[in-house]
């Protein structure tokens, strides 16, 4: 009841990669290979989503959502963000040519502009704040996705914004 | 105040003009006291969890809360509809708007919470400072008036000497608030201060304090009865706080020694008498590093961190509102009152602690809330619910008891460890950072203390690194690799079925 052919993912976390192989043994076992390093994990489905998992007789609850190939993991009380992509989707990926970070800054909820804190041409680091977005009541500094210079602000203070509406790009 | 069983219940029925965690607090509050409950909701709130508690529910418009929460017009519709013959505004939204409480008063509906006249001047900070000074309470140094011209606010800031911190006279809550620390600072200040306040209150006039050094932020909570006994029921100590917002609070406060508490307790009841108050409401101060306490504001209205109160003295303070509104007498004296043990409250919100606290909303897709010895969930969610962009992004207010504070603060951590939210991010993580923070532990603590100490690595502190990559990897195994590189276009590859045939074996193991 073992698997001669383990399934093969690519973990994107932030700017790491990892390489994952997973072989089913049966019985709920799973031989996991992370960069090379093996484990053995006995795991149940507790619940939709969530996994009670063995490892070495050490036991930990995992909890788990995705949007297509993007996953919410949490894990003591910590949500984690990666990227799980198969050996299909991980040449897609390579081909598109991964960057240190999106040069395209959208609003990831309908909001208003508050302020904005850099002109275009401006030098910014990776998550300096570009723009102050009021939402949910609260005022939010959005910062830069990656290092680099300002090529345009979209938006102006007091400009409402929607979900997804690009506010800024950065070169 | 504990109302026996054969007593008629206060009132027949109570619209809660509020959504989220409060209004199911205040739902709960009235199904104990045989009271049905008339939910309000904008039209994506129709699912929502106060709903779904209530006995009866009305629509009151779109999601903007301009529209709906926030129309006094419409409630007062629905109460007379409903045929409601209380309302309760939980806290935020009309909760602290004299208006309101005038316009309940002129339909014939009892609002629960203070006189319209005790809102105004409460409502008025600047106006709230000259009342205060003149009942002896210890106020900050300061104006005492709005100010309206620059010149002004620049000749008083140099009177009383910098640091000084601007305030909005319309209104508190951190809105139009900024600390200047030097003279070339006030402008901009000056100018953030009054746009703020005028977004917030439609009222642009600002107020100059003394900025004190690293104060701690500890309020009172007071009830008083129509009968004219006002009693305190001791502090709460909410130092813990991100750009104003209120995140941890605990009670008692580890800063106060006996004098100091007994005194502040005294003092803020003179300052609920000083406007004849009724109702729960809370006298806030700004302690310094010498335990010197200055009056901040009184909000006028149950607070968010109310259950910490309850935990350690035994009141239920929102059935105490309900009962003093139909006029009852408090039934108990301040010597009646004593605190016993430590509680904590964490505010669970829904924003994302690694990306600057932004706002995380989103649906719900894992939901597991702690309990156990010790433990209370204030939620205002559940499992599947929609978190949405409209509204405040609290999720549900954990509280902690424990008959010492290193067992309430030993009970959190384990009760956010059992704590599973995915979905929209939740700050559980960092509140378990906050209190194994050495700082946190020994009482060290002032407003200061996440913008001095938080860093987001500090999160990834003590965190398998494997687990996430193993837990998404099963997921998607588990899923039949559906999810998995679906997002691109073309026929599912050989990979995908892999992934099903090892999901197929797997059902199969049995």
């Amino acid at each position: 009841m073992s698997s001669p052919r383990p399934a093969r993912f690519t973990a994107l976390v932030g700017v790491a990669t990892h390489a994952l192989e997973v072989a089913a043994l049966g019985e709920g076992r799973y031989r996991i290979a992370i960069d090379g390093r093996e484990r053995i994990v006995d795991c149940r489905e507790t619940g939709a989503g969530t996994f009670s998992l063995l490892i070495d007789h050490a036991a930990a609850e995992v909890s788990v959502a995705n949007r297509g190939d993007e996953f919410q993991v949490a894990v003591a009380g910590r949500t984690h963000r990666l990227r799980l992509l198969d050996e299909r989707a991980r040449r897609r990926h390579q081909r598109t040519g991964a960057s240190d970070g999106a040069r395209e800054l959208r609003a990831a909820m309908p909001g208003k502009v508050v302020a904005v804190l850099v002109e275009p041409g401006a030098r910014v680091e990776r998550g300096q704040g570009l723009l102050v977005i009021e939402a949910m009541k609260m005022e939010n500094e959005i910062g830069s996705p990656r290092t680099g210079t300002v090529a345009e602000v979209r938006v102006r203070p007091g400009q409402a914004v929607e979900a997804g509406e690009l506010l800024a790009r950065i070169d | 105040m504990a109302t026996s069983h054969s007593e008629r219940p206060p009132f027949t029925r109570i619209l809660v003009a509020n959504r989220g965690e409060i209004a199911v607090r205040v739902m709960r509050a009235c199904r104990e006291l045989g009271i049905e409950s008339v939910a309000v909701y904008s039209e994506p709130d129709r699912s929502a969890l106060h709903v779904r508690q209530a006995d009866h529910a009305y629509p009151i418009g779109p999601a903007a809360a301009a529209e709906s929460y926030l129309r006094i017009d419409k409630l007062i519709a629905v109460a007379l509809e409903s045929r409601a013959d209380a309302i309760h505004p939980g806290y935020g939204f009309l909760s602290e708007r004299a208006a309101f409480a005038q316009a309940c008063a002129d339909a014939g509906v009892v609002f629960i919470g203070p006189s319209a006249h005790a809102i105004a001047a409460m409502g008025d900070k600047v106006e709230a400072r000259r009342l205060m000074r003149k009942a002896g309470v210890p106020v900050v140094p300061g104006s005492d008036h709005a100010l309206g011209s620059d010149g002004e606010v620049e000749k008083l800031a140099s009177a009383i000497g910098f640091p000084v911190m601007l305030k909005a006279a319309g209104g508190g809550g951190g809105k139009g608030m900024r600390l200047v620390e030097s003279p070339d600072q006030l402008k901009s200040a000056l100018r953030a201060a009054r746009s703020e306040a005028r977004s917030a209150f439609g009222d642009d006039r600002v107020y100059v304090e003394k900025a004190i050094v690293r104060p701690r932020h500890i309020e009172v909570q007071v009830l008083g009865d129509t009968h004219g006994h006002v009693v305190h029921l001791y502090e709460r100590e909410c130092s813990v706080q991100r750009r104003h917002q209120k995140v941890i609070e605990e009670s008692p406060s580890t800063a106060l020694d006996e004098a100091t508490r007994s005194e502040m307790g005294r003092v803020a009841v003179a300052a609920a008498k000083a406007v004849d108050y009724v109702g729960a409401g809370t006298v806030e101060f700004l302690v310094d590093q010498e335990r010197r306490f200055h009056f901040l504001e009184m909000n006028t209205r149950i607070q968010v961190e109310h259950p910490i109160t309850e935990a350690v003295t035994g009141v239920d303070l929102v059935k105490a509102q309900i009962e003093i509104a139909a006029g009852r007498p408090l039934g108990f004296e301040q010597a009646d009152v004593v605190q016993r043990g430590w509680a904590i409250e964490c505010r669970i919100y829904a924003e994302d602690p690694e990306n600057n606290f932004l706002p995380a909303p989103g649906r719900i897709a894992v939901l597991r809330v702690p309990s156990g010895i010790g433990i209370r969930d204030d939620s205002g969610v559940y499992e599947g619910f929609e978190v949405s962009t409209h509204y405040d992004p609290i999720l549900s207010k954990l509280v902690a008891w424990g008959a010492t504070r290193d067992e309430a603060i030993g009970r959190m951590l384990r009760a956010l460890g059992e704590y599973v939210i995915v979905g929209p991010t939740a700050n559980v993580a960092f509140h378990r950072w906050a209190l194994r923070h050495p700082a946190f532990r020994a009482g060290d603590i002032d407003t200061g203390f996440i913008a001095r100490h938080f860093t987001p690595a500090a999160l990834a502190e003590g965190t398998e690194a494997d687990l996430p990559l193993i837990g998404a990897a099963l997921a998607a195994i588990a899923r039949g690799g559906t999810a998995v590189g679906a997002n691109g276009a073309g026929p599912p590859g050989p990979p995908r079925s892999r992934w099903r045939e090892l999901a197929r074996r797997e059902a199969l193991r049995e």
